[in-house]
């Protein structure tokens, strides 16, 4: 081992050749496996400091480098458990990419909302025979009311950003499926869009854990 | 209490004192709570983010010899929450003490 930086307060476990930074690597790249970029990089940081620290604060009390490097290692404990923690804490690469595009799938999922109710007042119109005017009259009133509906329950709910957007999306995805579960021959598509609505409830759950958005 | 509570409980006194980083931090909780991180510092990490993520604590970054460190403080609620738990341990600390006494007279 050589060193340390006395500029940088870089110790040699920093030296991509040295052995011992192969171990902290190797750590880090358990620890921060399937984690999105944004986590890993902050965590690489904060572990890395963390054992930069431990090596100073050791070699302070007396302990050679390497040995001081040494317990520094040890005492960071198992990168698993580590991992297991920061998984729940932290998004992961696939969650990050949904989170992304959640802005355009929220406008989609609303407007897909909305002309599925269309399609319902259009086959309401079809299928009632004589034509009930009372039912269209129902069905054109609240196809009027959707929109702003949608608009004063955003507000109200004091949910923004990607909490607002999961939220609404959700609830697009109920109501489209609920439209269409009346309809013959599509009953896949409702299946679909239930799936889809289960995996952005999880990703919901996490996004209200991790907060913050 | 769990694991994860407990450590957090501890991290919200520790930073009573003023913002610190991971390092001194796991330390400081080592010495109060002799067990709690022996030999699995690491697991403090995920715990100031999830106190950082409940609104409990910020962190910043400060340039130390040249190398970013993250440094944690407590919010205004942290502030809170922490001189609350610490009232409530003393309660629980003198409702202790005064327990055996308390026995003595029923």
């Amino acid at each position: 081992m050589t060193t340390p930086d006395s500029k940088t307060g870089a110790s040699s476990w920093q030296d991509p050749k040295d052995a011992s930074c192969v171990l902290v690597q190797n750590w880090l790249n358990s620890a921060t496996r399937d984690l999105c970029t944004d986590a890993t990089a902050r965590i690489r940081a904060e572990v890395e400091d963390h054992v930069n620290a431990a090596c100073a604060d050791w070699q302070a009390q007396g302990l050679s480098e390497t040995d001081a490097f040494y317990k520094a290692f040890d005492t960071l404990g198992g990168s698993e458990a580590a991992r297991a923690r920061y998984v729940r804490q932290n998004f992961n690469e696939l969650e990050n990419k949904k989170i992304g595009k959640l802005p355009r799938h929220a406008a989609f999922g609303q407007w897909g909302a909305f002309i599925m109710f269309g399609l319902g007042v259009v086959l309401a119109c079809i299928e009632s025979s004589p034509i009930n005017i009372f039912i269209i009259i129902v069905y054109v009133t609240s196809m009027a009311a959707f929109v702003p509906i949608f608009g004063f329950v955003k507000k109200q709910s004091g949910l923004t950003g990607h909490k607002m957007q999961i939220s609404a999306l959700i609830a697009s995805n109920l109501i489209t499926m609920s439209f269409i579960m009346g309809l013959d021959g599509i009953d896949i598509v409702a299946i679909v869009l239930a799936i889809s609505a289960i995996s952005y409830l999880r990703l919901a759950r996490k996004l209200w854990r991790v907060g913050a958005r | 209490m769990s694991h994860t509570r407990k450590l957090q409980t501890q991290i919200l006194e520790a930073l009573l004192a003023g913002p610190e980083f991971g390092y001194p931090l796991a330390q400081t909780i080592k010495k109060r709570t002799p067990g709690l991180l022996d030999n699995q510092e690491a697991l403090i990490y995920p715990a100031l983010h999830e106190l950082e993520n409940d609104g409990l604590l910020i962190s910043y970054e400060q340039t130390v010899k040249g190398r970013p460190r993250r440094y944690y403080k407590l919010t205004e609620r942290g502030l809170k929450h922490a001189m609350k738990q610490m009232d409530t341990e003393s309660e629980r600390g003198a409702a202790q003490q005064l327990r055996p006494l308390i026995g003595n007279i029923s």
